[in-house]
């Protein structure tokens, strides 16, 4: 793999992207009471639903080992 | 025959990096979910993902949250390598005792820290004695400690 390649795969890796999801009412509540109980549990820790689920994706698909990298 | 009502459904955009999206796309794909060579659509794949998280509440993915804050906090306050589980208990004050012992006992079983209850022959004060954490076979455990090659959280 050239070095030129490399850099531009993790250049991409770095750039944002939008994904636009349909959630079922009863998925969103449920987001919605997970950011809740983190606040309680974690209140230095700020959560939003958006944030939730990008970290619930995230951690997710690393177990899965389908994405590098560690969460902590 | 009256036709199922469908559930509603609310419209959510996230930013998320190219490579959560890669990612993503990879779960999604025929080979991955054995589905006869269909693939699901990223969205239906995100949906999926998040149903199998939040499936206990979250109760795992919270574990895993506080498991990683508590090895950034003695990350953050080691000193030769160790920090008092008074100091982890002060700045994680805001955790359950029970949830924050749990989560150590834990940690030390992924061999993510050492739990000790000493460290450099360091001074034990009252403080560090109320908030041990107390072990059958060892004792009070006072301290904890990173591992050098601790196996990576998952």
């Amino acid at each position: 793999m050239s070095r030129d390649f490399q850099y531009e795969e993790s250049r991409d890796s770095r750039k944002e992207r939008l994904l636009a999801i349909r959630l079922p009412e009863a998925l969103y509540s449920r987001i919605d009471e997970f950011c809740e109980a983190m606040k309680l549990e974690v209140p230095w820790v700020r959560m939003t639903r958006s944030d939730a689920v990008r970290w619930l994706l995230t951690v997710e698909l690393q177990n899965d080992g389908r994405l590098p990298g560690s969460t902590a | 025959m009256p036709r199922k009502r469908k559930e509603k459904e609310v419209r959510l955009t996230v930013r998320v990096p190219a490579s959560l999206l890669r990612a993503l796309d990879s779960h999604a794909s025929g080979e991955r979910n054995g589905t006869g060579g269909k693939n699901l659509s990223r969205a239906s794949a995100a949906r999926q993902i998040l149903e199998n998280a939040l499936e206990d509440g979250g109760q795992r993915l919270k574990a895993l949250l506080l498991g990683q804050l508590i090895v950034n906090t003695v990350k953050a306050t080691e000193h030769h390598g160790a920090t008092t589980l008074a100091t982890v208990r002060e700045l994680l004050a805001g955790v359950p005792k029970g949830d924050l012992d749990a989560a150590l006992f834990q940690l030390e079983k992924e061999q993510s820290l050492l739990l000790t209850p000493n460290h450099n022959g360091d001074i034990v004060t009252n403080r560090e004695r109320s908030n041990a954490l107390h072990d059958p076979l060892r004792g009070d455990l006072l301290y904890a400690q990173l591992r050098p090659n601790g196996r990576k959280r998952r």
